[in-house]
């Protein structure tokens, strides 16, 4: 019960995108379409999911015994450029199909800001290796889920009579805002 | 100290072996993303940026 209440929490009530503004980047980069925003999601969660476990790892059996857990965030910063680029790696061997789903948005995952944050706050909130890999997940999938359907409203603003004043990014990033101000209604939630 | 001096020697080691490893490990047919094809913002540093709009 308690991992489903931290699923639902980081992944809706304390949303990585709207709550914490992590990530924004992509969220307006890669939402013109729906299907890239699929794409870039799914790859997120991959990422985010497996630089969870060797981060936490990383922290508890390194950092911590030999003392030098001030070197936190550069060696978070270095494991997820290195998984980026072994994941890559990877695929192009073995799975063709999901690295040409994946595209150019594996290597771009490197300079997505929520991957170090759920590294860092896993540490912070001193979550043990399931409460990690469930956190991962749930901040992952709460960004796959505010990006397709910000993707999906996009679409439909394309469509539509703005004033050209608000066309492109303006109304992009107001739209962003009323989604953060509808996301607040699920605070009190969990 | 002298754990911190090799704990970085020792990551960095590891990603530069893996950044040229993958970019030695040629890309299956049909999927090559060699040239830059990311549209999806106005940063003219990023690496991966489309070539006709820089």
């Amino acid at each position: 019960m308690k991992l489903f209440e931290l699923f639902i929490s980081l992944a809706f009530v304390n949303n990585v995108v709207l709550s914490k503004f992590y990530a924004i980047c992509p969220l307006m980069g890669v939402s013109k379409k729906p299907k890239n925003a699929l794409n870039m999601g799914l790859a997120v969660i991959f990422v985010i999911v497996i630089a969870s476990i060797v981060t936490w790892l990383l922290y508890y059996y390194v950092l911590v015994p030999l003392d030098i857990i001030y070197m936190d965030l550069i060696t978070f910063i270095l494991v997820i450029a290195s998984l980026v680029q072994f994941l890559e790696m990877l695929l192009k061997k073995t799975s063709p199909e999901v690295y040409k789903a994946m595209g150019v948005y594996l290597p771009l995952i490197t300079t997505n800001c929520a991957v170090l944050g759920v590294a860092l706050d896993n540490i912070t909130a001193g979550y043990n290796l399931i409460e990690a890999i469930v956190a991962g997940f749930a901040v992952s999938f709460g960004f796959l889920a505010v990006i397709y359907i910000f993707a999906l409203i996009r679409e439909r603003l394309d469509y539509s009579d703005v004033p050209e004043a608000f066309r492109g990014a303006p109304i992009a990033l107001i739209s962003a805002g009323i989604m953060a101000c509808a996301i607040c209604g699920l605070a009190g939630l969990i | 100290m002298i754990y911190a001096v090799i704990w970085f020697v020792l990551i960095c080691a590891i990603y530069f072996t893996l950044y040229i490893l993958n970019h030695r490990t040629p890309a299956p047919e049909g999927c090559e993303f060699e040239s830059p094809a990311c549209a999806g913002c106005h940063n003219i540093a990023c690496t991966h940026r489309k070539d006709d709009e820089s």
